[in-house]
Order: C-alpha cells, then sequence, then structure tokens
C-alpha cells in the first residue's frame, strides 16, 4: 500500500481511500491541510465525511475525528451502518471518536458579553489527541451559524479552529452548503477563507434524472484532473467516483483473433475478430444481433474461453428459449461454469451503478468475452451526457481487461440510419459490423456488412444473410442494389426491365 | 425559594474566563446573597464535561436550578440582559 505518495513539489497527498477520488485527485487530498468539500443538500457531503474517515480506519489504520454540527451521532451511526461502517465498533476500539456540537439544549441561549468558540476548540483537541487521529471530519461547519448570530466572531474562530488543527498535523474535511448546484461557494461565504482545496460535489436534476458529479476545483500547489467526473452512492461501498478521462487507454492490441462464431463472418472480418477488441453490432430490432450475439458466445464455448452475456433486452427465460431455438443450451453452459447471463432491466438502477455491477461482475466471472445486449437499451435510463460516459467508461474498462467485447446497439429506423450508441461508440470500437433490412420486391431481406475492422483487411461486400433453425447463414454479396446502408434502397439491376416484364404477365 | 444553582464552564485562565468568574460571582453576590452555587468547571483540565455537557461557545453559564434551566454566553460583562432573563429587577 502507498500510503503517502509524495508528489511533484513539497505538498504531499493522503490517500482518501474513496473510489475514483485518488485517481483523479492524483494521489489523494493534501496531507495535513484543510480540504472544503462543498454541495447543496442531499449531494451526499456527510456520506463523503463519514467516507473519509472510515476508508482511513480500514485501509490505513489511521483513527479519525467526526465533528457532526446537524446530526446526532446516533443518526449518522445508523445511517452509516448499510455501507458496511461500524461506527460504534470503532468507538469502542477508539478508533473514531465523535465531536457533537450538534445543538444540544432545547432552551434558548442568550449572549451575555464576549464568548469565543474555545469550548469546541477544546473538545476537538481532546478527541484528536485521545484517539491519536489523523484525519479529522467537519459536518457541516457552515451549520454552526444557525447557533451563533455573531458572525465576525464565528469567521474569526473557525480560522483558529483550521490553524489548529493544522497545528496537530491531520488532514481535515470540511462539508460546506452550498444554496445552488452552480453558484456561490459556500452559503455563508466563510468556509472557503480557510482552505485551499475545493471539491464540489453536485446533483442536478436533468431530463428528469439525477446526475451526480464530483469536481477538484482547486488544490494549491498540486496537479489534479479538471472537470465534473461522474460518482455514485451505493451500499456496501459508498461514494465510487467514475474516472473516465483520467483511465489510460494503454493496452497493448493484439494480433491474436478468435472466433465469431460464424465461420462466414469471420471470413469477412478477415480472419475473425481480434482477442481484445469492441465489436458493435448496429440493427433494427428483430434483424439478427441477439442471434449474432449467441454465435459470439458459442463461438468462445467451443475455443474453451469463458463468456459473460449482460442482456438489458429479453428476460432470461426468452433468452435462453431463442438460444434453445438455434441449438445453443445456455442453461447448460451455465451449469459447466463456461458462461454466466446477467439478465437486468436497464431502470433498476441508474447508468453510474449498472456501470460499476458490470464492472464488478466482470472482475467477479474473468471471462474471455463479454457481449452487452443491448446497449442502447441502456440509453433510456440516462441523460445524453451519462451515456456517452457509461460507453467510454464501459469500452475502456474491457480494453483493459484484454478481453473481446461484443455491443449490440439498436437503429430506431428499421431501414438504415444510425442509432444514438453508434454516434457514440463508433469512434472507440474496433470493429461495426452493420445488419440491414434490404426490401427488394416486395420482400425483406438481410443484409450484413463489416463497415471497420481496425487494423485489418476485411470484406467490403454488402451480403446477404438468412436465419433459420440453425442459425445465421451469410451468402452472397448484393451486387445489384444501391443505398442499403442508409436505408434508400436502388436497385441497378441491369435486366430488372426484363423481369418486371415476367412479373407483370405472371399477374395477369 | 430554593438555592440557585449555576455551572460556569470556562476554557483555561483566559481572560476572557478570569471576567466571566469574576462577574457571575459579584452578580450572585449582589442580587442572592448566600442562597446560590456557583460551580466552575475549566473543561481544558476536564474535556469529558464539555463533552457529555455538549459546550461549544465559552464562557458558558447554565443555571440549572431552580428550573427552567436557562443558558448564557459570554464572560456576563451584560449584567442587564443576564438580570432580565434570570426574571430578577435590575437597580
Amino acid at each position: 500500500m502507498a500510503l503517502h505518495k509524495k508528489r511533484n513539489g513539497r505538498i504531499k497527498k493522503i490517500e482518501t481511500g474513496i473510489q475514483g477520488l485518488d485517481i483523479i485527485s492524483e494521489g489523494g487530498i493534501p496531507e495535513g491541510r484543510t480540504t472544503m468539500v462543498s454541495g447543496t443538500a442531499g449531494s451526499a457531503k456527510t456520506i463523503f465525511a463519514v467516507q473519509f474517515l472510515a476508508e482511513g480506519i480500514l485501509k490505513n489504520g489511521e483513527s479519525g475525528v467526526f465533528i457532526t454540527f446537524e446530526e446526532t451521532p446516533q443518526d449518522i451511526r445508523d445511517n452509516m451502518i448499510d455501507f458496511g461502517w461500524n461506527i460504534e465498533e470503532w468507538e469502542k476500539e477508539n478508533r473514531w471518536v465523535f465531536v457533537n456540537a450538534a445543538p444540544q439544549w432545547k432552551d434558548k441561549t442568550t449572549v451575555v458579553g464576549q464568548y469565543d468558540l474555545a469550548g469546541l476548540l477544546t473538545r476537538i483537541e481532546y478527541a484528536v489527541k485521545k484517539s491519536n487521529a489523523r484525519r479529522v471530519s467537519f459536518d457541516s461547519l457552515g451549520a454552526i451559524f444557525n447557533q451563533f448570530s455573531e458572525t465576525a466572531i464565528i469567521r474569526h474562530e473557525i480560522l483558529r479552529l483550521t490553524s489548529a488543527l493544522k497545528e496537530l498535523k491531520t488532514t481535515t474535511l470540511l462539508t460546506a452548503e452550498r444554496t445552488e448546484d452552480f453558484g456561490g461557494l459556500t452559503r455563508y461565504g466563510v468556509e472557503e477563507f480557510v482552505t485551499d482545496n475545493v471539491i464540489i460535489l453536485r446533483n442536478v436534476l436533468e431530463e428528469e434524472k439525477r446526475r451526480r458529479t464530483i469536481e477538484i476545483l482547486k488544490f494549491r500547489g498540486t496537479p489534479h484532473q479538471k472537470g465534473e467526473f461522474p460518482f455514485t452512492v451505493i451500499s456496501d461501498q459508498g461514494i465510487v467516483v467514475i474516472p473516465l478521462s483520467a483511465i489510460e487507454l494503454k493496452q497493448t492490441s493484439s494480433n491474436i483473433r478468435v472466433s465469431s462464431g460464424n465461420k462466414k463472418l469471420d471470413k469477412m472480418c478477415g480472419g475473425g475478430f481480434y482477442r481484445d477488441s469492441i465489436i458493435l453490432i448496429s440493427g433494427a430490432t428483430g434483424c439478427g444481433k441477439t442471434l449474432m450475439t449467441t454465435e459470439f458466445i458459442e463461438g468462445g464455448v467451443i475455443n474453451e474461453e469463458k463468456c459473460l452475456l449482460f442482456a438489458f433486452e429479453e428476460s432470461r427465460e426468452q433468452l435462453f428459449r431463442n438460444a434453445m431455438g438455434w441449438g445453443h443450451d445456455f442453461e447448460k453452459l451455465e451449469r459447466e461454469g463456461k458462461l454466466k447471463v446477467i439478465c437486468e432491466y436497464p431502470e433498476v438502477a441508474n447508468l453510474e451503478d449498472h456501470l460499476i455491477s458490470i464492472k464488478e461482475d466482470i472482475e467477479e466471472f474473468k471471462p474471455n468475452r463479454v457481449a452487452v445486449d443491448s446497449l442502447s437499451a441502456l440509453e433510456r435510463v440516462s441523460t445524453l451526457k451519462s451515456f456517452r460516459e457509461f460507453v467510454i467508461g464501459l469500452t475502456s474498462f474491457i480494453k483493459h481487461q484484454e478481453i473481446v467485447g461484443l455491443f449490440t446497439a439498436t437503429t430506431t429506423s428499421l431501414m438504415g440510419g444510425s442509432s444514438i450508441t453508434e454516434a457514440h461508440i463508433s469512434t472507440i470500437t474496433d470493429s461495426i459490423i452493420l445488419l440491414r433490412y434490404v426490401e427488394m420486391f416486395g420482400e425483406m431481406h438481410r443484409g450484413v456488412i463489416v463497415l471497420k475492422m481496425r487494423g485489418s483487411m476485411h470484406d467490403k461486400e454488402i451480403r446477404e444473410f438468412t436465419i433459420d433453425g440453425t442459425g445465421m447463414h451469410i451468402g452472397r454479396p448484393f451486387t445489384n442494389v444501391t443505398g442499403i446502408v442508409s436505408g434508400e434502397v436502388h436497385h441497378i439491376m441491369p435486366d430488372e426491365k426484363e423481369r418486371m416484364k415476367t412479373l407483370f404477365e405472371e399477374e395477369s | 425559594m430554593g438555592k440557585h444553582n449555576f455551572t460556569l464552564y470556562i476554557a483555561g485562565q483566559s481572560e476572557k474566563s478570569l471576567k466571566a468568574v469574576e462577574n457571575i460571582n459579584r452578580f450572585c453576590i449582589d442580587n442572592y446573597q448566600d442562597s446560590f452555587n456557583l460551580k466552575v468547571i475549566d473543561i481544558v483540565k476536564e474535556p469529558e464535561k464539555a463533552e457529555t455537557d455538549g459546550i461549544i461557545a465559552t464562557p458558558c453559564l447554565r443555571k440549572k436550578s431552580p428550573p427552567p434551566t436557562i443558558t448564557f454566553i459570554g464572560d456576563v460583562s451584560d449584567k442587564f440582559s443576564l438580570a432580565k432573563h434570570l426574571g430578577i429587577d435590575w437597580k
């Protein structure tokens, strides 16, 4: 464990232990200093403040002092148990000490002369020394203005407090309430004067969906990633930050090919998919995407590879029945541990949570192949921005694992056009395969084309394919029509007239 | 009327602390003669008491009996306000 990484300059950082935060903060928050965490009501400030101490206890063996100004210690103990933080136990071991600065008296206090907050300061110093604390959280300091109306005194006292903590060499976190997600940093405009380090939590309502983000606004004298990063709050873990742009794309691209599960398709791709690549299959509903996914899995199983399938559109039963219809026994494969199928409604969680659970499933099952059917279903539950981040996060994660990933995307129109998924993912994926309906003389045909295949020669022709009880059969190219990809089919058959003539003759 | 019981919390022997002790002492003698108890707690010496009693601002004066409990903060230089809240006619 690298606990105290020394970074450029003299300012050391301390790893918070909050997943993802240490990546975007490039090593944690400045050690021995005060960092402010500002956010509106419901932006997860208290969880942040608690988690900062909890991770210190769990990961670094550092004890902490929690100063609460609004909630009672008992409320905090009760509310945090779901995250797996047993504060009461830590209190018994003297690794966690509460300083309860919430108003405890029912009676009103009257000011009768000069006062200061030496009482609070004394208690904090005592708690820090008693537990030998390295971390201190204030939640939320601004609430002290509800108790005392002499703002000038309080401002001065807050300054005294932070300098006292500096002397104690603790790393301090200060939560501060702000009234708007984009506006003044804090409600009272005081807290920002005592710290050079500011983190902002946002919980913005966008297209009727909540989107949580975290932004490191400033860290004096030490680098950090800029901009907003999505995060989520999940039970058993607390805050998990998704460090999108911070993910380095350093995966090695391999030259090893694996089968798509369909020999003809392999041939079209110039010998199969690359082992650590992402393939996007785009097409209208019912044109064979799920079948391709099924064959992709079968191709893996034949190759002694483990496959993981995330299905967001169909139920387990439906999926298994379909696979059985094409002669693939998914149930048996699951029993043998070769396959794991995870069916979920996209609506059960937000995208950030989906991303995290998908990652966990991949890490746990360690598959060689991952299929997601379909990505488009996940669009429904998110904003465009979140979806984009999700796709980037997922693809870079899969690439890091050096496994082959196959995503499907549903186009909105039957005949052609592109899906939103496609628009956001096409530059990230290594291969794009389009499935299209082709209308020819009153009949629907299906066409497949390998549109893009990074680093490889591939078939440029649009081939017709059929689906029957044994699967997908790719046949000859459409040589006499144009405009299949765009959905505007034109027939250019030279003997078209001849054929038309015979058609009319048949009719009469 | 029973005895008047006061607890004064101070943080160390600061100027404010000493002033508060002196002021409340004088106030009690002037108004209650000998029918009062004044307990002074220095929370620097007894920090646990500050924690259990929830002391934030100091000096802090609490009148515990006769009921109701009334809390004051400050060095008790504003005797007028103190007297008013304790229901004493300030002469």
